[in-house]
C-alpha cells in the first residue's frame, strides 16, 4: 500500500554539514498493518511523515502510495491527496471550538463537498466510544475524548493510510493504552495501513512491526536503544 | 444588540470563581473576578503564563462553566443556555483566536472557512458555499493575509499564522472575540500591526476584544489593562494611545521608536 524507494532529504543550515534527516529509507506497508516507527527526538520521525504527507519533496528517492507516486504530484494533487486519501493523528487535538463532536468530525467531508458527511461519521464516532458525546461542544471532552474525535476525523475520508505522529503524547499511560489499543482495531477492522512514530518505546507493542530510525537511518528495531534513550533524556 | 441592564456593557462577569482539584490540592484559578467589556472597546488582561488567563476567556466564551459567579453576554446569562444555544453563539457571535492552527492539513483558506462552513450547515442554507469561501477571503483580505489562502500552516511565519488565526475569527463578524496569547510568538513590529489591526477591526466594527497577553507590550494599544495575578483581577494602568507603562511583575514594555504610535 506504502512505498518507500531509497528516500533522501538533508537540510542545510548555514555553512555547516547538511542534516541528513532521511537518508536512504526503504520500506513497504500493507493495508492492515500497524507499523511503529521508533525513534528518538531529531531522528527524523517527523520529517519522514513529511514526506509521506507531501507536505515537504524528497531530494532524492519516491513514496508510493497504492503504486502512485505522492512525491511527484502538484501542489494542487497533493493538497487533494491529503484531505481525502490520507488520515492525520497528531499529539494535539487541534478542535474547532464551539463546533459539536459530529460537526468537528465531519468537517474533512464538507471540506470535500460530501453529502450526508453527519450519517456517514455517526457510526464512526460510535464505534470510537463517543456515541453519547455526538452533541457536546469539542471543548466539553476529555483529553482522551478529543484524541479519538481525531481519529474519527482523519478516518472520515475512509483512508487506506494514517499517519499516526506521537498520538498519545498528551495522554496519561491509561488513555494512552486505550488510544493505541483503539487505533490498533481500527487498522485491523478497515484493513488501514498505518504508520506510529513514537519515541515511547511501550507504543511499540501494539505494532505488528517496529522499525528503528535513527539519523535518518532506517533499520531493525532494537529494544535495548530504547533503554538508553530514556537515559540520554 | 441587547446590553445587561443599566450597565451597557457586552460582556459582564460577575464575582466568577474557578477551582481546579489537582490530586489532594485545590487549586484556586480565579477568585472573584469581575470584568465588564463594551462594544468597540479591548481590554487586556496581562498575567504570567499558566496564571489562569486562558481559563478566564473560556469561561467568558462560556465554552468552561464557572464554580461561582455570574457571566453575562450581551444581557444573556450564558450559564442558563443549553448547549446548542452556546455553541451557535460561539460560532457566530463569540469567536476565540488564539495559537492552535487546524486540526488537519489544509490550505488556509479552508481553515479560515470551517467555522463559516459549520454555521452554515447547520442553517441548511443552499448554496451556502460559494457565500462562505467570499467571506473567508474577505476576512484574509482585512487582516492583510490575501497571500496566504492556498498556503497549509507549516508554511506560514509566526506573523502569517496570527494573521490567519484573525482571520477565522472575524470572518463571522462577531460581536466579541477572545484573543488568547497571539501575540507571543511574534517580535516588537509584528506585535504592534497586530495589535493596531484589532484596534482598527475593533472600531470599524464595534467588537468588543477581550485579550489575554503575557507580553505588556502588546497591551499598549488597549482601552484598558486588568492585570491577573494569583487568581485575582485588578485594574491596571489605562493606556490608550501607547504610552510606555511600568507594569508591576512585568517586563517593562519596549517601543519602537522608528513608528508612530497612533490608534
Amino acid at each position: 500500500m506504502l512505498e518507500l524507494r531509497e528516500l533522501v532529504k538533508h537540510f542545510r543550515v548555514g555553512e555547516g554539514e547538511p542534516i541528513h534527516a532521511v537518508d536512504g529509507v526503504s520500506m513497504k506497508l500493507e493495508g492492515g498493518e500497524l507499523l511503529a516507527l521508533y525513534g528518538p527526538s531529531g531522528s527524523g520521525k517527523s520529517t519522514l511523515l513529511m514526506l509521506i504527507g507531501a507536505l515537504l519533496r524528497p531530494d532524492s528517492g519516491a513514496v508510493l502510495v497504492d503504486g502512485r507516486e505522492i512525491s511527484a504530484l502538484s501542489e494542487e494533487d497533493a493538497a487533494r491527496y491529503r484531505l481525502r486519501e490520507l488520515g492525520l493523528v497528531s499529539q494535539d487535538a487541534q478542535l474547532l471550538a464551539g463546533a459539536r463532536v459530529i460537526e468537528n468530525a465531519a468537517l474533512k467531508l464538507w471540506l470535500c463537498e460530501r453529502r450526508g458527511a453527519e450519517a456517514h461519521v455517526r457510526p464512526l464516532l460510535e464505534r470510537l466510544g463517543l456515541g453519547e458525546r455526538l452533541h457536546h461542544r469539542a471543548e466539553q471532552l476529555s483529553m482522551g475524548e478529543r484524541q479519538r474525535l481525531m481519529i474519527a476525523l482523519a478516518l472520515s475520508t475512509e483512508p487506506k493510510l494514517i499517519l499516526a505522529d506521537e498520538p498519545t503524547g498528551s495522554l496519561d499511560t491509561q488513555r494512552s493504552h486505550e488510544v493505541l489499543e483503539l487505533l490498533r482495531e481500527v487498522c485491523k477492522e478497515r484493513g488501514v495501513a498505518m504508520l506510529l512514530a513514537t519515541h515511547d518505546p511501550q507504543a511499540t507493542a501494539f505494532a505488528d512491526r517496529v522499525l528503528e530510525l535513527r539519523d535518518g537511518r532506517l533499520g531493525v528495531h532494537r529494544p535495548e536503544h530504547a533503554a538508553l534513550d530514556a537515559r540520554a533524556g | 444588540m441587547s446590553t445587561p441592564e443599566g450597565t451597557g456593557a457586552l460582556l459582564q462577569l460577575t464575582g466568577v470563581s474557578k477551582r481546579y482539584r489537582r490530586g489532594p490540592q485545590e487549586l484556586c484559578v480565579l477568585r472573584d473576578v469581575s470584568l465588564e467589556l463594551h462594544a468597540g472597546e479591548i481590554v487586556s488582561v496581562l498575567g504570567m503564563r499558566g496564571g489562569g488567563k486562558t481559563t478566564l476567556l473560556r469561561i467568558a466564551a462560556g465554552m468552561e462553566s464557572a464554580d461561582e459567579g455570574a457571566v453575562r453576554f450581551a444581557g444573556r446569562d450564558l450559564t442558563g443556555l443549553s448547549d446548542g444555544e452556546l455553541s451557535r453563539l460561539l460560532g457566530g457571535q463569540i469567536a476565540w483566536a488564539g495559537r492552535s492552527g487546524p486540526g488537519m492539513r489544509v490550505r488556509m483558506l479552508d481553515y479560515v472557512a470551517m467555522p463559516l462552513l459549520v454555521g452554515k450547515r447547520r442553517e441548511r442554507a443552499r448554496g451556502a458555499r460559494k457565500t462562505v469561501y467570499r467571506q473567508a477571503r474577505c476576512a484574509l483580505e482585512r487582516v492583510g493575509a490575501a497571500g496566504c489562502e492556498e498556503q497549509r500552516w507549516e508554511d506560514l511565519s509566526d506573523w502569517e499564522r496570527a494573521l490567519v488565526e484573525t482571520a477565522q475569527a472575524i470572518a463571522a463578524e462577531p460581536a466579541l472575540l477572545l484573543i488568547d496569547d497571539i501575540t507571543d510568538a511574534l517580535g516588537i513590529r509584528e506585535t504592534d500591526a497586530l495589535t493596531s489591526l484589532l484596534r482598527r477591526i475593533s472600531r470599524e466594527s464595534r467588537t468588543g476584544i477581550l485579550m489575554a497577553l503575557s507580553d505588556a507590550q502588546a497591551a499598549l494599544w488597549s482601552d484598558r489593562i486588568m492585570t491577573l495575578s494569583g487568581g485575582t483581577l485588578t485594574q491596571g494602568p489605562a493606556a490608550p494611545g501607547g504610552n510606555v507603562i511600568e507594569f508591576p511583575g512585568h517586563a517593562t514594555p519596549q517601543r519602537d521608536l522608528g513608528r508612530g504610535s497612533t490608534g
